[in-house]
């Protein structure tokens, strides 16, 4: 499982958000699945927003919800300064194998490079990767 | 001089170092945490409009 948390929606994130619903698109037979966490102060606004974002995106994989609050889950300690925390779980435990955490404008494409392999490696396809972490 | 030289080189690293952890962000439950439910409004695909955790 791939939990995408942000409190922006942003290009960026936008491209993450693609990268990993194409990646949910071809490895459903794996159980691989994403989901997408807006914290928000104004979850009736920012579901028209994440609507509008998943139609012309055509994201089709990967749910995008909204979280009312932008702190987030009390449990899972997201940072006041992070703007997009990507965690990956795997198994009936939910053991976190996975957390990379961006403050505003870090994710870049070298970051999203890096978390489309990490999400590679939790699925064990390591091998055949064309793309190298920086 | 080459103790200072050391000694430069070597609190050079250091605050390289500390540099480098202080721009890394924590943020999150942590690799062998485990993830916890929590419910959230879902706003697209097949269950579009339904409070639920997909934990």
């Amino acid at each position: 499982m791939v939990a995408i948390f942000t409190r922006e929606l942003t290009d960026d994130l936008t491209s993450l958000v693609k990268w990993i619903d194409g990646m949910v698109g071809k490895n459903q037979g794996e159980k691989m699945a994403a989901f997408v966490v807006l914290l928000s102060d104004d979850p009736d606004a920012d579901e028209k927003r994440l609507k509008a974002l998943a139609a012309k995106e055509k994201i089709v994989n990967t749910p995008l919800t909204v979280l009312e609050g932008v702190a987030g889950p009390p449990k899972y300690k997201l940072a006041k300064d992070a703007e997009v925390t990507v965690l990956m779980w795997t198994g009936k435990a939910c053991d976190v194998k996975v957390n990379h955490a961006f403050r505003k404008g870090e994710l870049k494409a070298d970051a999203i490079r890096n978390v489309v392999l990490d999400s590679f490696e939790i699925l064990g396809k390591k091998k055949g990767l064309q793309l190298k972490k920086t | 001089m080459r103790t200072l030289f050391v000694t430069s080189a070597a609190l050079f690293l250091a605050v390289g170092v500390a540099a480098g952890e202080k721009t890394k962000l924590k943020s999150g439950l942590q690799p062998g945490a485990k993830a916890g439910p929590f419910n959230v409004l879902d706003c697209t695909g097949p269950n579009k409009g339904k409070k639920l955790c997909y934990r």
